[in-house]
């Protein structure tokens, strides 16, 4: 795909509009810029000629100072340029990272689950720091280019109407070259960078995974896999650097041609006495002048292809839309709060299993009960749990809170209202706060603490060196499973939700810790509503109903007090085997 | 620094060689206009006899331009070549030598600002060789400009030199400002980059977050202090700039003063423009050394930021070694070294550097096919001491034996097909589960049919229409907890090793299948016992324990069988009143 104009436009407007006032200084630098560098070749002139009429040493000294003072204007309105571009170009992206990263946490988990963390990291901050560098390089070399061309042509308007216009005519050829070559350069630089994506998506694997991978002797073979990604950014390079490039050379063709036509007609003037000397210098520095426009364009050009990929990718990533589409209900209702499974069925998007994970799948929780489901892996337990949190929804059928289907609700107030603790606990690199409050400033201290009381986890915070700031992290060994899982309760009730969803919160608990840990869930589960995945089935014990699926569809559904009591039921038969 | 640079040289000396030679040719070409101009000038302004008619110029420049135009092409070309085979060949040694630190402590502080590191230092800490290529060119060109200048006017020439060696000394004088300044925007840089690494890699947290403009306001920050950091650098880039143009403008001002008073007798019309151009390239081309001088400085940075993530004490000369994959080669293959009759651990101890935790003077022993498992609380050391055993950890104190013999490197000796393991959370990677299991060791068909068994994954596979072809997706995510944990399982089968290590297997998988997977993996002792290490408070696998060791709080509380643990410890008991989850007696 070939970024349009309006897709450049867009982004341009969109993302400059905010520095307003750091555009139009750096426009008044700009234009600064460009009568200083035209203007400085015109006081050459005079002072060829003059030297040439054996003019008075005062004049030619006052030449000379004039020529220092606007030289001199040229560096600082330049310098300034520079500056400005560059904090233009910062502010700019970094709001364009931040929507990009707003839009990508709104998409739902299918799309995530196609891209790894690097290739993710290469999206939003590589094609950024890309965009950057354009922003940056293009308001400053390209603008500075196309005024400067400007500029030399309004002086020669000024000198001789045909010069201009045959100079008109110059750049015009120039500039439809430069513009045909760039589209031709475009795809080779986005092969390129989606081999940088690959190359980087499959070192942060590794990386992430280099315990497993070494204890299993797969270092060696990781290393030759690598090696063949190289080999394709390599062999992708050359055809990127060569022929997606190729508007470098091609200036200097034109300019070599250029340089010497002007030279040659000059030439013939001044043997004529029709022109003098110092007017020859000003067409030849006026073109040499056009020699750094055009290079800049070019190099600009070859930045501008970047950016165009880039650009593509970043609007492609706009353009995933999660089917997840936001609600407008503010609240959720009142507490205690049912839950209903009305006909569902769901198939996952860019799965690559056969069956649906849901098939046609009733069921109803009353408000303040609890649900334990049960099945064997794959029969869609945790599916259920995606879909009532709303990272999915359903294909068919519908997931009601209090009979309001869940896509009716603002998606804040429903992860506000439906806590869930994930199989995967996952962290961050942060302090133990920030994984918590996930950065929500309005979650004080005090609340904090008192999840920690009652997950029994005070203790642990105490020993913690620097408290609430302490900084954890994923890859950080200080941390156990089972602190892990007791850090990601704590993080699911600081909310005080209405719903409250375990899958296998559980698991990685030691028997005794596991204990403690259920003791506060017992309580946390008190006035909610619950459903609970958990492969002990003394877990499940404590729920009011059990739902036990197979293959997306119930196997059986009831009170558990009942299915206990019915020694020909399913739950007696799991219960059964867990104790052979 | 300098040995790194020599490395990036070395890995491809004639490819270098072309490139050196290509870019010099570039970079020397404008010399030859400037000079025809010159000549042609003073024939038009009759201070010379007229040697060259327009027409010939007209033809002379073309003929440059149109060669220099086809340099550029080939120049290019071999640049793209070299430039992604260096950063390739860094970027394999930096995977290499990463993997050579305990695994355990490979990504100091995440695995995305590791990868940051690999993705942007290796860019800028090879920024040298372009440095070289480019430097020589610039320095051709300035030389030769110097040379003809001089041929004309030896004295106006000494004064033109000056911008280059006043820039020079410039930048040397701000050189730890430059770094300094380098640092911390890298630093900034780094902290977003790893920053949204992080939020993806646990993406499911941030998206169930009810306020989903938290990690976007952070990201704000991080970004703005990375624009001021920007900044910062910028400024300092523009005065040093500043100085070199600066330069060039007031000696072109001097030589018109100059001339003011000498009128033509100091220099002839084609000498001033001969001049003149030059003069603003060569002022040009200083800024351009200012550039190739900050960017070595730089660089410096970025390879010291590389080598914080290396073993330490790696000389930069690792860095760039061309065999990378050899050497790994070589390095995981210490030998088959004897069949396991007997594995002893003899006072090991480690102690996380955060003070807690960790493990103290254990003595253990394995025998051939023996069945042990290690139980304990929470926090007791278990996956400690199996990372240790495996090289994770360091061992801070203690030793491991071999049949008697010492292991020196137990990263590398630990490793199929003498040990193989279970982690408690398995990572798989963006691949087939066929190339999960394998991780690129070719496997008999029928070895990979019975891993695949054991691990119970067969019926899994049914439902996938690829089968084992499957891809997981990255990290594994598109299969559920219990598939990974089995896939992870079946990796370890299939390596056919003496020693299983197994950190609890329980974690995901409901009962049913972790009967039957336990069932199949004990089932496989029936032939060739391999031993196996368990850690696991799961009553049917303490009731298969040959010995069972209690670890608490780092230390071995108690070892022998389940009877007589139950009836000697405390805690033993409590373990295992606690563990009831599949409801069963005590002991028969």
């Amino acid at each position: 795909m070939k970024p349009s104009f309006t897709l450049y436009r867009r982004f341009l407007t969109r993302y400059l509009a905010r520095c307003r006032g750091q555009v139009v200084l750096l426009g008044a630098m700009l234009l600064a810029h460009t009568v200083a560098s035209v203007y400085a070749p015109q006081l050459l002139r005079g002072f060829i000629d003059g030297v040439m009429a054996h003019r008075a040493t005062e004049q030619l000294a006052a030449v000379a100072a004039l020529f220092l003072a606007v030289a001199a204007g040229r560096q600082v309105s330049r310098g300034l340029a520079a500056y400005l571009s560059e904090s233009v170009g910062w502010s700019a992206t970094n709001r364009l990272r931040s929507d990009l990263l707003r839009h990508t946490l709104g998409l739902d988990l299918s799309f995530i689950n196609r891209h790894p963390p690097g290739v993710m990291l290469e999206r939003i901050d590589g094609d950024s720091n890309q965009l950057a560098t354009f922003f940056s390089q293009f308001s400053l070399r390209l603008l500075r280019g196309v005024l400067l061309l400007a500029g030399i042509l309004v002086a020669l308007l000024i000198e001789d109407w045909r010069l201009c216009l045959a100079l008109l005519g110059f750049v015009a050829a120039v500039t439809f070259i430069l513009v045909k070559l760039r589209s031709f350069g475009v795809p080779y630089h986005e092969r390129l960078r989606e081999a940088a994506a690959n190359l980087h998506g499959f070192v942060e694997e590794r990386l992430a995974g280099i315990e497993d991978l070494k204890a299993l002797g797969g270092l060696v073979h990781a290393l030759r896999r690598m090696t063949a990604l190289i080999a394709v950014q390599v062999r992708r390079a050359r055809r990127a650097y060569s022929l997606g490039t190729l508007v470098w050379p091609v200036v200097n063709v034109v300019m070599g041609i250029g340089s010497g036509l002007i030279l040659a007609w000059g030439g013939v003037l001044v043997l004529r006495g029709e022109m003098t000397m110092g007017t020859v210098y000003l067409l030849f520095s006026y073109l040499s002048l056009m020699f750094w426009p055009f290079e800049d364009l070019a190099d600009q050009m070859e930045e501008l292809q970047k950016a165009g990929g880039s650009l593509v990718r970043i609007q492609r990533l706009f353009d995933a839309r999660g089917s997840l589409r936001d609600g407008t209900l503010r609240m959720l209702p009142p507490r205690p709060v049912s839950i209903a499974f009305e006909n569902v069925g769901f198939r996952y998007p860019h799965g690559d299993t056969k069956e649906e994970a849901l098939r046609e799948l009733s069921f109803r929780i009353e408000g303040g009960r609890s649900l334990g489901i049960l099945g064997r892996t794959g029969s869609g337990k945790t599916t259920v749990t995606r879909l009532l949190a709303r990272l999915y929804d359903p294909g068919v059928g519908r997931v009601t809170l209090n009979g309001v289907d869940l896509r009716q609700y603002r998606l804040s107030a429903l992860r506000a209202g439906v806590s869930v603790v994930t199989q995967e606990v996952q962290f961050f690199r942060g302090s133990i706060r920030d994984n918590l409050c996930l950065f929500d400033p309005t979650i004080d201290d005090r609340r904090l603490e008192a999840a920690f009381e009652r997950l029994g986890l005070l203790p642990w915070l105490a020993q913690q060196q620097a408290g609430l700031d302490t900084v954890i992290s994923s890859a950080q060994l200080a941390l156990s499973a089972g602190e892990a899982q007791r850090l990601a309760l704590a993080r699911a009730f600081l909310r005080d939700p209405a719903v409250v969803v375990l899958d296998e919160a559980a698991a990685r608990l030691d028997p005794v810790t596991e204990r403690e840990v259920e003791r506060a869930l017992a309580a946390l589960l008190e006035g909610r509503t619950g459903v609970v995945i958990a492969h002990r089935l003394r877990s499940v014990e404590k729920v009011d109903d059990i739902l036990i699926l197979e293959g997306g569809r119930i196997a059986e559904h009831g009170p558990c007090q009942a299915l206990l009591d019915d020694p020909r039921s399913l739950l007696n038969e799991l219960l059964a085997v867990g104790a052979a | 620094m300098v040995r790194f640079s020599r490395g990036l040289v070395r890995c491809r000396p004639l490819l270098f060689l072309a490139n050196l030679l290509a870019w010099s040719a570039s970079h020397m070409v404008p010399l030859l206009p400037g000079y025809l101009t010159k000549v042609y000038c003073d024939g038009l302004a009759g201070d010379a006899p007229m040697t060259i008619a327009p027409v010939s110029i007209l033809v002379l420049l073309a003929v440059v331009g149109i060669t220099h135009g086809l340099f550029g092409v080939g120049a290019q070309w071999l640049w793209g070549d070299l430039w992604t085979r260096a950063t390739g060949l860094v970027r394999l040694n930096l995977l290499r030598l990463i993997a050579e630190r305990p695994a355990a402590l490979a990504t100091p502080r995440s695995s995305s600002e590791t990868v940051s590191r690999v993705r942007d230092d290796v860019e800028e800490g090879c920024a040298p060789l372009e440095e070289l290529i480019d430097g020589t060119g610039v320095i051709g060109f300035a030389a030769g400009a110097i040379v003809i200048m001089a041929t004309i006017d030896w004295a106006i020439t000494c004064v033109v030199t000056l911008p280059i060696v006043l820039s020079a000394l410039v930048v040397e004088a701000v050189r730890t400002r430059v770094m300094a300044l380098r640092r911390a925007s890298r630093g900034a840089g780094a902290d977003v980059a790893e920053f949204v690494g992080e939020v993806f890699s646990s993406f499911v947290t941030f998206k169930l977050a009810p306020d989903i403009d938290g990690g976007v306001r952070r990201l704000e920050r991080l970004n703005h202090r990375r624009r001021r950091a920007a900044l910062r650098e910028k400024v300092l880039a523009q005065v040093l700039e500043g100085v070199s143009d600066g330069t060039a403008v007031v000696c072109i001002s001097l030589l018109l003063f100059y001339l003011s008073f000498t009128g033509d007798r100091g220099l002839t019309v084609g000498e001033f423009v001969l001049f003149v151009t030059y003069l603003d390239r060569v002022a040009d081309y200083a800024q351009w050394m200012i550039g190739i001088l900050v960017n070595v400085r730089r660089a410096k940075v970025s390879v010291g930021r590389l080598q914080q993530v290396v073993p330490r004490g790696t000389g930069a000369a690792e860095l760039t070694r061309r065999d990378a994959v050899g050497a790994a080669e070589r390095a995981a293959d210490p030998g088959r070294g004897a069949p396991l009759e007997r594995l002893e651990l003899r006072g090991v101890t480690y102690l996380h550097p955060t003070g807690e935790g960790g493990i103290r003077g254990i003595d253990l022993i394995l025998e051939r096919g023996s069945f042990t498992v290690i139980t304990g609380r929470i926090g007791a050391g278990k996956t400690t001491l199996l990372k240790v055993l495996l090289g994770s950890l360091p061992l801070q104190d203690g030793e491991l034996l071999w049949n008697g013999v010492p292991i020196a490197r137990p990263d590398r000796f630990m490793t199929p097909p003498r040990v193989a393991y279970t982690p408690q959370i398995p990572r798989l990677f963006s691949d087939t589960i066929a190339g999960n299991i394998a991780l690129g060791v070719p496997l008999a068909r029928d070895s990979l049919a019975a891993a695949v068994h054991d691990a119970v994954l067969e019926s899994d596979l049914e439902t996938m229409a690829a089968g084992l072809q499957t891809r997981v997706g990255p990290r594994g995510l598109r299969l559920s907890g219990g598939q990974v944990q089995r896939v992870a399982t079946a990796r370890m089968l299939a390596r056919g090793a003496q020693l299983l290590v197994i950190d609890d297997l329980s974690s995901a998988l409901d009962l049913k299948t972790e009967r039957l997977l336990w069932d199949r993996v004990l089932g496989r002792m029936r032939g060739v016992r391999p031993t196996c290490l368990v850690v696991s408070h799961r009553r049917r696998v303490l009731r298969h324990a040959d010995r069972i060791v209690l670890l608490h709080r780092g230390r071995v509380a108690a070892a022998g069988s389940l009877e007589a643990l139950l009836a000697t410890c405390a805690v033993m008991r409590h373990v295992w009143q606690a563990g009831d989850d599949d409801r069963e007696a005590g002991p028969a």
